[in-house]
């Protein structure tokens, strides 16, 4: 349905997308994830036409909507603050696009009443925005996105406004309205947790590229590159050199799949889960820090690589680590 | 135990005692002569004739607030939405008409387009024209420009913060639901600008409706505002009731406009979110923007920089043939009118050369920051942390903002021109009135600034200091002093440039042979003869640059963030 070819932006002399691709089809929610100022919001910016990108085209079902100004696009923005009208009070401002329409007095009444019904804010329909929580203010916003049907739904970090406790509860009723709705989303987080929860596919964003695109399992369970392990926080990265037996890293020679010529420098990604065992291969140090996680202890060595071990050896006693999966990156 | 504490009340009891001598008896002298309506028998006319002058009133303050608002909100998006090259630059300058006095903005305006101006004399001389083609001095184009050129920085500055801390994302989410760019316009930036526009339009036209001098000197006789027709009931009719009756009038419309601006002035700063204003700046790009802000700098500058550029520049240039030789025009640059300010020719409009006119100004400002400390710094320590009294009497302090400077010069003339208290000694004859007066008129805003500055210092500092050994004295000094002593200067420097500048109380109490610097500035532009017009100017470029480094004193030492309105 959408498609996002090659996108290119510059800001303030520096470059910010760098050719960005990536396709979302009818009925999911795609993620794009990446830190705070890797182009996120500005794609959503450049997709619903508030600013232009420098190069690249964005089509909708294959026609190009470079001269299509933002008010005929047809899509939705919920933004990060919300952007509420402060002068309207919450029927008004879910009321605001369908009004944009010219849709009659009785269908806006229906429409809207059905709309805060979904997000369970029907008694606050004469409610004055100022007045509102943070929590309700975010469901008013999902509501007046939602109400004009439509074509896309962008959604710029969402719950970054909200604490932590607010935004478990509010991530999970999201998901459902999404689904419920079946209108194509895209979803802009820094958060993975929140982008596991709620995306059919997750596109992570660094230097102004895609990462990598897939659904959560694909990206948690083979990341194609050592920024993606790292940003994901899958595990301790290790620098070495392939040999015919394995990757030579500075802490001993790892035997791991791959399909690399020899004597080339690559990553190893070491996951946390581990047990303490005298095979090879294994690693030796010294635990700096244990930390009880509930099924099990993350053990921190004095090397700097930590660990899921059960039982928790003492702090200071040498041990021997072998991890359970290292893939070469 | 009384029901008032002693210590409470001394603080109150300068301010108290001086704002009842020298506004509040005055104000009920004028009540009890303006209520007094037997002098409608005398002059039948009167009713009529009022209700003309209110109608003028009304007519020329809505007109002047409408063109005001032309002017200004172009320009309040412009400084809210756009970042340019001396763009801070730009906005003070539209800030300094309002602060400059009356008199000064009307010879930067004679000295650019009066009859003896710039461009009359340019046009002559470029013509061989023995008349000045562009007839302004004297017309309602004159008033209204003045008075577009004085206000437009209330429409700048109020419109402009709520526009600028707008949420620029507001404007983006209608557009994503299907709204025009008119529909935004109308439906969200108009409806959310609503209160700050109401509010700068209400301020806008209580100063239009207030106006004195742009009227008396810029209109001339033809036009009368009521401020002006006290004045000519006043001294010209020597109608006392009438003026009063007139200041009656006036003190209760003014009183109704402030007390709907400050109702609705709560609003518009309680919708302004304080957020970094930059976010919502950006440069021009786009060859359209580039043009519209190109050409509203072009427009600010030629606007609000060429009147007063002209009156300096008048002020030391002859253009035209002095009196004695009428065959020979020199067009060259001169210092004589400034030399003419230390003689005291016969045929002057005063006993005493007009250099004596700086000096007295000097004189009545200096005796202005003194009583307006003296008076004001104990109030602003009781407000600054309120009890009941202090809730109860901060209206009233502010009452005198509320009253006309030419009400208050005629309820000094009603009260002080016959014994008060000691049957010898007239105050009218009294050079101190002038003094008096420009003190309960800068007190005001004295005791504001310095109340915001103490009530900033957070109790927590105090407290620390005396658990730390400090004594009480030693608090005020190393704590109170060094926070406040920039918002002192500021506040000195205020009632230094109202006194400086007061054209109104002063040009119905002075003395002729006790000038200030703006009556004497009035007299010699009402005057013919270049020379007169020479020492005008002369007066009022001085004028211009003690208020302008006034003005320069107050902005680099005020509080950030609170002078706005």
């Amino acid at each position: 349905m959408l498609e996002i070819i090659n996108l290119k932006k510059m800001y303030n002399g520096q470059s910010l997308l760098n050719g960005i691709s990536f396709r979302i089809d009818g009925g999911e929610t795609v993620c794009l994830l990446g830190a705070s100022g890797s182009g996120k919001s500005t794609i959503l910016r450049i997709i619903s036409g508030l600013e232009k990108a420098d190069s690249g085209e964005v089509l909708w079902q294959g026609s190009n909507l470079k001269t299509i100004p933002v008010n005929q696009r047809g899509f939705g923005l919920m933004f990060q603050d919300y952007a509420l009208f402060p002068h309207l009070d919450v029927f008004a401002n879910v009321a605001f696009g369908l009004k944009m329409q010219n849709l009659g007095n009785k269908e806006i009444e229906m429409r809207v009443v059905d709309i805060l019904r979904q997000v369970n804010l029907t008694e606050f329909a004469h409610r004055s925005i100022t007045g509102l929580s943070g929590g309700e203010q975010q469901r008013v916003a999902l509501a007046r996105a939602l109400a004009p049907h439509p074509r896309l739904l962008m959604l710029d970090e969402p719950l970054g406004a909200l604490d932590r406790a607010l935004r478990e509860g509010l991530i999970n009723e999201l998901r459902g309205i999404l689904h419920e709705s079946g209108v194509p989303a895209i979803y802009v987080t820094h958060d993975q947790q929140e982008a596991f929860t709620i995306a059919d596919k997750i596109i992570l964003l660094h230097d102004g590229l895609v990462a990598q695109a897939g659904s959560a399992s694909e990206v948690f369970n083979h990341p194609v590159n050592p920024w993606v392990a790292s940003f994901l926080g899958l595990g301790n990265l290790l620098g070495g050199v392939t040999t015919p037996d394995g990757v030579n890293t500075a802490l001993g020679i790892f035997p791991c799949a791959h399909t690399k010529p020899a004597r080339e420098e690559v990553t190893l990604l070491l996951r946390p889960q581990a047990v303490m065992a005298d095979s090879e291969p294994s690693i030796i140090g010294n635990v700096a820090d244990v930390i009880f996680r509930g099924q099990d202890y993350r053990v921190e060595l004095e090397n700097g690589l930590y660990f899921y071990l059960e039982p928790a050896p003492s702090i200071g006693q040498s041990i021997r680590v072998r991890p359970l999966q290292v893939e070469c990156l | 135990m009384p029901i008032v504490n002693f210590r409470k009340v001394l603080p109150w009891l300068a301010p108290s005692i001086f704002l009842s001598l020298f506004f509040f008896y005055p104000l009920t002298r004028i009540l009890a002569l303006g209520l007094d309506f037997s002098f409608f028998q005398k002059s039948p006319h009167f009713l009529s004739q009022t209700l003309e002058i209110l109608r003028f009133t009304f007519y020329e303050a809505a007109l002047s607030t409408l063109l005001t608002l032309v002017v200004g909100l172009p320009l309040a998006h412009l400084f809210a939405h756009y970042d340019f090259p001396g763009k801070k630059v730009l906005r003070v300058l539209t800030a300094v008409p309002f602060m400059l006095p009356t008199v000064v903005v009307a010879a930067g305006f004679n000295a650019l387009l009066g009859p003896r101006g710039w461009i009359n004399l340019g046009w002559m001389a470029f013509f061989q024209l023995d008349r000045a083609p562009l007839v302004f001095i004297g017309t309602l184009s004159a008033i209204l420009i003045a008075h577009v050129f004085y206000n437009s920085t209330i429409v700048i500055r109020l419109v402009g913060n709520a526009w600028a801390s707008m949420d620029p994302h507001l404007g983006d989410a209608a557009l994503s639901m299907g709204a025009s760019p008119r529909q935004v316009l109308m439906g969200i930036t108009l409806p959310l600008l609503r209160p700050s526009i109401f509010a700068a339009s209400l301020l806008v036209f209580l100063f239009d409706f207030t106006s004195y001098g742009v009227i008396l000197l810029l209109g001339g006789p033809r036009f009368a505002t009521i401020e002006v027709e006290i004045y000519i009931q006043a001294l010209q009719m020597l109608n006392l009731p009438a003026a009063s009756l007139l200041s009656l009038v006036q003190l209760i419309c003014t009183l109704g406009f402030s007390a709907i601006y400050a109702r609705y002035i709560v609003r518009v700063t309680a919708a302004i979110k304080p957020r970094a204003a930059s976010l919502n700046q950006t440069r021009p790009r786009l060859k359209g923007q580039k043009l519209y802000v190109t050409g509203m700098i072009i427009f600010l500058v030629i606007f609000f920089v060429l009147p007063l550029l002209a009156l300096p520049l008048r002020s030391v240039s002859q253009l035209e043939a002095n009196r004695a030789d009428l065959s020979q025009v020199k067009q060259t640059v001169t210092f004589d009118y400034y030399r003419e300010l230390f003689v005291n020719r016969n045929d002057s409009l005063f006993y005493v050369p007009p250099f004596q006119a700086a000096r007295n100004s000097l004189f009545y400002a200096s005796i202005t920051v003194i009583l307006s400390l003296l008076l004001g710094f104990p109030a602003a320590a009781a407000l600054a942390r309120p009890g009941k009294l202090e809730k109860w009497l901060d209206p009233l302090l502010m009452l005198p903002l509320g009253a006309s400077s030419v009400t208050l010069g005629l309820g000094y003339i009603l009260t002080f021109n016959r014994p008060l208290f000691f049957s010898q000694f007239t105050f009218l004859t009294s050079p101190m009135l002038v003094p008096l007066a420009h003190t309960t008129i800068a007190l005001p805003f004295v005791i504001r600034s310095l109340q915001a500055a103490l009530a900033q210092i957070p109790s927590q500092l105090r407290e620390a200091a005396s658990v730390l050994g400090a004594p009480r004295w030693k608090i005020w000094l190393y704590v109170d002093w060094p926070i406040i002593s920039r918002a002192v200067i500021s506040a000195g420097a205020f009632a230094f440039t109202i006194s400086l500048g007061e054209f109104g109380a002063a040009s119905l109490l002075t003395r002729p042979d006790y000038p200030t610097l703006p009556t004497a500035i009035y007299r010699f532009l009402s005057q013919p003869g270049g020379l007169n017009y020479g020492q005008a100017m002369a007066m009022a470029t001085i004028l211009m640059l003690v208020c302008g480094l006034g003005i320069l004193l107050i902005e680099s030492f005020r509080l950030p963030g609170s002078g706005d309105f």
